[in-house]
Parts: C-alpha cells; structure tokens; sequence
C-alpha cells in the first residue's frame, strides 16, 4: 500500500475528531499508541478518562485492537484495525453508535440538495426509515436557521394556510457538518467553529 | 416555547421512499455499492427536469450516507475538486492530483458512495475525466444523475461510458405517485381519486408540477369551498397548472 498523502480534516475539530486523526496517523504504519501518547498530541488536552473512554468504545466497536497486559501498572496499548476515513466514528463507551444529531444531519443535507422547501417537505424529503424527522423538529431547526441568515425566506407564511419557504444560502453551506441549536438560545457551526447567531439579550 | 399547535399535533411525517423514481434511484445506487468488485461501478439515473431526480437523490444520499455534489456549469476541474472535497470535510491540497488522491482514499476507506447531480454541467468538459480518475482510484460506487440526454453526452467519452454498470431512466409519475405525494403533501384535504387522476394527466408525469397542483387543489378546497375534501365536479373547471405558458385569447 502506498504511504497516503496527509489528510486533515478542514475547519475546527472536536476532540473527538482530533483524538481520531491522531490515531489514524498512528494506523499508517500499524504502530501501537497508548491513551498517553494521544494526549500528549493533543492541544486542548482533554482529560485521560476521556480519552480511555473513546479508545474504549472504538475497541468495543472493533476499530481498535487493544493489548492488555498482565502486569499492573503497564497501560493498554492499541493498534488501528478498521481506518473508515477521515470522520470520527462517533461511539459511545460501549461501542454502540451515537444516533443522536441524525435528523439534523439529514434535514442539513437535505436543504442543499432539493433548493427551495418549507418545513413540511423539508421533513418529508429528509426522513428515512431508520430516521424519521418530525415537521416540528423541522420546523424549529429552519427557524433558528434562517435567524442565523443561513436560509433566505423566499415566500412568507400566510394566515389562510401555507408555510414560509425557504432557500438555503449557497455560501452557507459551510461543510458537511450540520449547524447546531445550542441551549442558550444560539446557533453554533462546527465547520466553522463559531456561533453564527446568539439571540439578544435585552438589559433591563 | 410558542409553538402553533397544528404543528404540534402532527405525526411524523412519511419518507419519499414508495415514489417510483426514489426507489429507482436507490435500488439504481444500491447496486452499484453491492457489486462484485470485478464490475464497473458508476451508475446513471437521467431524465427531464421536475421528475423528482433530485428528490431521489436526498432520499439516496440519505439513506447510504452519500456524498453529494450539485455541478456548477463554471466548474472547472479544480472547482469539482474542491466541492467534493468540502462535502467530505476534508481540507484540499494544492494540486488537482493531490485532491484526486485524497478523494479516492476518503472513499475507498468510508465505503461510502458517491452522488454527481446536474452531470449535463460539467459532461463537455475535461471536468469529466476527473471522475473517472477518482472511480478509478477507488473503485467506489459513484452515481451520476443529469438530463434526457446524458447518455448521448456521454457517449462521446468512451473510456468513461465503457465504466458505467447500468443506466436508469427516471420514470413519469403515475396515479399511485400522486396518491402518495397527496398523502404526503395534502393532509388537509381529502382529494377524490377522480380529481387526482386529472391533477397527474395535467402535470405530464412532473413530481414538481404535481406538488403545485396539490397545493391550489387544497387551498380552493379550503378557502372557497371551506370544506376537507374536493372531487372532480367540485372542481369544475378551475385551471390546473401544466408548466405552459398561457394561451392569448383574442
């Protein structure tokens, strides 16, 4: 196999993705690596339970190979079993997927394939059997979206019946990652690694 | 939270996935991704615009956690490049050969495919041979959707036409089409089969013309008549929409 060309994933990356980029380095030449060696490479450097937590269920999941050994105090060593490409696999501890976040995925996905929608056929188009996405969820997730300026409301709601529709901007697609809705009421783009909208908060 | 609560209420909405041109196209991707190796890989789904080809292609990409690209006629081969490789969320090298090769390792590692959408775009320029590089870098399974005529644009490059597993053609929607998109789209109404049967005679088989239809059929049904269900003779003879322009009477 020829030594492949480095590859990073682009914009800001969670530790879960750096964690994982680190490890596929490592999976170039079979090398072994302990959760030791990925902190040490990591420049947010998350806790080490953390990381164990990730190795963990990447082992569970079989894309590593763990090593125990027999005597104490020697740390767990791994080796890169199952390279998927550049995304992180998201696992929990216990190997299983994490499935929360796919209907925004797929609603994120959807918006720049089928150009103009409102929320019901944004719902409609962006559900699967394995993930059904709610208009509600739809509709929630185009609100904070088009706060954020990512969609362009191309024909306003109207009182006899009829949703908005929307567009979603062609600069706005920032990356394959979809755009969150965090708690405290702001829009936050992995892609980009920054908040896009807050709402405002008005001093008493 | 103020929610309406019509919204509230509704249950989740179905998937596309029962439209005949959806489970075309994803049968259309899925065999191309469940190939034996020795079988060329890229597939092509063609047909004329308005019949749903990009709406098969969001439930695909779904549903196998595709990689997208909607073609730009601008596009060069760098462009192309580029854009699969935002899809991809990986950062582009410098060079057209190196963004090849990290596409073709970030597809044969995920083992996921890949979908072209508007190929007509970039089917007379070199643009297309970048595909074939990237096929043939890593074998993928790639899916290529574009206009009527594709297959005879394509034809012209015969290196590329040779890799192509089979060709679908996207079918006119039929009556169970339209009872399905009315199911989908019209849950306010009832629509009277026989009334549907015209709604689809009119749209010529077009999913986004069927969709417009829908939508006057139900707002008629609700705000004129004020009821929650229309048939033929209710809707007499209201104009439905077919895509031409009007004719001058004079």
């Amino acid at each position: 196999m020829t030594k492949p060309i480095d590859i990073q994933a682009a914009g800001p990356k969670n530790d879960r993705q750096a964690m994982w980029e680190i490890i596929r380095k490592y999976g170039v030449d079979d090398k072994t690596f302990t959760a030791v060696d990925i902190r040490s490479q990591l420049p947010a450097y998350p806790s080490l339970s953390k990381i164990r937590d990730y190795l963990t269920g990447l082992t569970a999941a079989e894309y590593l190979e763990c090593k125990k050994h027999e005597k104490r105090g020697v740390p767990n060593s791994y080796t890169l079993k199952r390279d998927t490409g550049i995304e992180a696999p998201r696992v929990r501890k216990d190997g299983s997927l994490v499935t929360q976040g796919m209907a925004r995925k797929q609603m994120w996905r959807t918006m720049k394939i089928i150009g103009e929608f409102n929320a019901h056929e944004l719902a409609t188009n962006a559900s699967t059997e394995t993930c059904l996405v709610a208009p509600r969820d739809a509709k929630d997730y185009i609100g904070h979206l088009h706060k954020a300026k990512y969609l362009h409301m191309t024909v306003k709601a109207r009182p006899s019946g009829g949703q908005a529709r929307y567009r979603l901007l062609p600069s706005k697609y920032t990356g394959p990652k979809p755009p969150k809705v965090q708690k405290v009421k702001s829009v936050y783009d992995p892609n980009l690694g920054k908040v896009v909208w807050q709402q405002e908060v008005t001093p008493e | 939270m103020n929610q309406t609560t019509n919204v509230v209420n509704l249950p989740p909405s179905g998937t596309t996935a029962p439209l005949q041109n959806v489970a075309l196209c994803t049968r259309l991707l899925q065999q191309a991704m469940n190939r034996p190796t020795h079988l060329p890989g890229i597939v092509s789904f063609y047909g004329p615009s308005g019949w749903g080809k990009s709406i098969s292609a969001a439930y695909a990409s779904n549903k196998h956690s595709a990689y997208y690209i909607e073609c730009k006629s601008t596009w060069t081969r760098k462009a192309l490049l580029q854009a699969i490789l935002k899809e991809m969320g990986i950062a582009p090298a410098s060079t057209n050969y190196a963004m090849v090769e990290q596409i073709s390792e970030e597809l044969t590692l995920s083992g996921r495919p890949l979908i072209v959408d508007e190929m007509d775009h970039i089917v007379e320029k070199k643009a297309v041979e970048v595909i074939r590089d990237i096929y043939e870098g890593s074998n993928a399974a790639i899916l290529l959707i574009g206009e009527e005529n594709l297959p005879t644009k394509l034809r012209k490059w015969e290196r590329f036409h040779n890799r192509i597993l089979a060709w679908e053609q996207a079918q006119p929607a039929d009556l169970t089409d339209t009872k399905h998109l009315a199911n989908l789209y019209c849950k306010e109404v009832k629509i009277a089969d026989d009334l549907l049967q015209i709604i689809q005679k009119a749209s010529r088989g077009a999913v986004r013309r069927i969709c417009v239809n829908l939508h006057r059929v139900q707002q008629v049904a609700l705000s004129e008549l004020g009821q929650d269900s229309i048939t033929k003779a209710q809707w007499g003879k209201r104009e439905l929409y077919t895509g031409e322009a009007p004719v001058r009477r004079v």
